[in-house]
């Protein structure tokens, strides 16, 4: 589990410093004026000697004048979610922009990598969350057994009924509600098989021997169920992600997408249609979805 | 002792119905929305001028006379619009459903006998399988509309193959394994020893035993590829079925025909999953001898 929670913080790390690594504001500058954080801050053309009180626009030409004398560390790669200037819109791949320019004039490389890295994680969050109650409501019930199994049996057919569009629909785009809701409606696949597998654990002969030799049902668990689930619950992780990474992306394809902030891999692919250059992308975007599978079978091998 | 397992599980269902009924029309009561708009009750006054807390057991209680109202939007019943986009699902799933097992069982043979093509073909069908269904039908619309070929006027095919293929590679690695651990048994090398002629240990041995779970598997499949996969293969074809129509209504916050639709698949998968524990008990005779030991 420290391992899953190790990757879940490095991956999620990754995401918080994408602004850093992609991005059209400059990180630092060190102006005569003083330092400034226009990543962290908003300034204005005033705050760098400029006459306006406007927002600081630093990709403009005309207030390239105002940094003669400045030190300006930028990102390295020079583009973000923000879009270019309208002439730039649909363009081919450049030397500037390496995969082109989306109907916005987003740069389709940030774009991607912002997605990718965003909804892996987004998806590993929702794995482990789901997989993690699913497998203590599955232990517990079948450890109880009797009507606790039953009425665990009911609430599962209850909660697979939600289909997961609605999911989203209901918590209007919150991440926080829709990781909350999700979590509520989707841990009864590992419920189930988590199950499954502590009841025949429990009928084997060094469980039934624990059991008569007084050990606490507690002990047993941490001792003999949890080790052998683990071996099985893993192998099924790998796939329980790559299902949901898919789910969420295709749902963003059909407009149906938490958080507006974020990119989804699943809208880049919807404005590919009327891309020049739509198939390289889209091959792009593939490659996107083997690398997240390819990712999650490394962290949960 | 089976028999009384199944009615009980029988008994069971229409509670499980009823659940499912209540906390969706809980959830659409505790929503957002204008409930003036909500005309599933002839008595819709006294659904929502009352205590609305009240108003969920209202919508239950036409539910369960059978009255699931009009849909908001298209301005029809409910139970009529479901009527009638729900045996284009069928046949969509149907023919694929159809597809993906003789396929897959071909393949499943192919595997077992570690045919060179096979096995290739399977390297093909896990690699499709990876990629979600959306990317491959924008590639190949792209990839169409650069060629001059109008993709949706073979939209009904193409949608039976892009449900059947991403089945194939699990269902012919279940066949392979199951016909190796069936091919590895005891009796199969004394029916060989004692010269039983192929054919017979193929069809009245392994295939009869090594198919067991695979027709188990088959309800719950079928409900999997008529619900989940083809609401996306609908939307993305622009076929007007039952997934199409469930889709749109959730978009649309379309509650009378959300309530409906989730009903109805709650009825159909819990019947199906249903049928694979009849089936379950009826061809396994591991599981009888279980039972009634």
């Amino acid at each position: 589990m420290i391992r899953y929670l190790k990757y879940w913080l490095l991956l999620g790390g990754i995401v918080l410093c994408l602004p850093l690594l992609l991005n059209d504001t400059p990180l630092l500058i060190i102006h005569p004026n003083g330092v400034f954080f226009p990543i962290a801050q908003h300034y204005t053309e005033a705050a760098f000697g400029g006459e306006s009180t406007l927002l600081m626009d630093y990709s403009a030409p005309e207030t390239k004048s105002l940094f003669s004398s400045s030190m300006i560390i930028k990102a390295p790669y020079p583009y973000g979610l923000k879009p270019v200037l309208p002439i730039h819109v649909q363009s081919a791949p450049s030397r500037l922009h390496p995969l082109g320019t989306n109907t916005n004039g987003q740069d389709i490389l940030a774009l991607s990598i912002y997605a990718l890295c965003q909804n892996s994680f987004m998806a590993l969050t929702l794995t482990l969350l789901s997989a993690g109650i699913g497998t203590i409501i599955g232990v517990w019930s079948s450890i109880k057994g009797g009507w606790v199994r039953r009425w665990n049996q009911v609430l599962m057919e209850i909660v697979r009924s939600m289909p997961l569009a609605l999911v989203i629909v209901i918590s209007h785009q919150k991440t926080s509600w829709f990781i909350g809701l999700f979590c509520l409606t989707q841990w009864s696949r590992y419920a189930q098989l988590v199950g499954q597998h502590t009841t025949e654990l429990l009928c084997t002969t060094y469980v039934t021997d624990a059991l008569q030799s007084g050990q606490s049902i507690g002990m047993i668990t941490k001792i003999h169920l949890i080790p052998h689930l683990l071996n099985r619950w893993e192998k099924q992780l790998p796939y329980t992600f790559a299902s949901y990474l898919a789910l969420l992306q295709g749902l963003a394809y059909f407009g149906v997408w938490v958080g507006d902030q974020y990119p989804q891999l699943g809208m880049i692919a919807q404005q590919t249609k009327q891309h020049p250059q739509g198939l390289g992308i889209l091959l792009i975007i593939g490659f996107c979805f083997i690398a997240s599978q390819r990712l999650a079978t490394y962290i949960f091998r | 002792m089976e028999k009384q397992y199944l009615y009980k599980r029988l008994l069971i269902l229409p509670f499980i119905w009823i659940s499912i009924a209540f906390v969706h029309a809980l959830i659409y009561d505790l929503l957002p929305g204008s409930p003036e708009a909500w005309l599933i009750v002839d008595d819709l006054d006294y659904a929502w001028t009352s205590d609305r807390r009240y108003s969920a057991l209202v919508i239950l209680g036409c539910v369960l006379k059978g009255n699931l109202g009009n849909s908001l939007f298209m301005h029809k019943p409910v139970l009529d619009l479901i009527k009638a986009h729900l045996p284009l699902s069928l046949q969509l799933s149907m023919s694929a459903f159809g597809v993906t097992y003789v396929l897959g069982m071909l393949q499943g043979v192919g595997l077992y006998k570690q045919h060179r093509f096979s096995q290739y073909l399977q390297v093909f069908f896990s690699g499709y399988a990876t990629l979600p269904s959306f990317l491959l039908f924008t590639f190949l619309f792209v990839l169409s509309m650069n060629m001059g070929v109008q993709i949706m006027a073979y939209r009904f095919p193409l949608a039976i193959v892009f449900l059947s293929i991403r089945r194939i590679a699990p269902l012919a690695r279940l066949m392979a394994s199951c016909l190796r651990t069936e091919g590895e048994k005891p009796y199969i090398a004394e029916s060989r020893h004692r010269g039983v002629s192929s054919w017979r240990i193929w069809v009245f041995c392994l295939l009869r035993n090594a198919l067991i779970p695979v027709w188990i598997k088959a309800p719950k499949q079928f409900c999997h590829l008529l619900f989940s996969a083809c609401i996306v293969v609908e939307m993305l074809f622009s076929i007007k079925g039952y997934g199409w129509l469930s889709f749109i209504a959730i978009k649309q916050l379309d509650y009378p025909l959300i309530l409906g639709c989730i009903l109805t698949q709650s009825i159909i998968i819990s019947l199906g999953y249903f049928l694979g524990e009849v089936l379950q008990l009826w061809l396994s005779p591991q599981i009888r001898r279980g039972l009634y030991d």
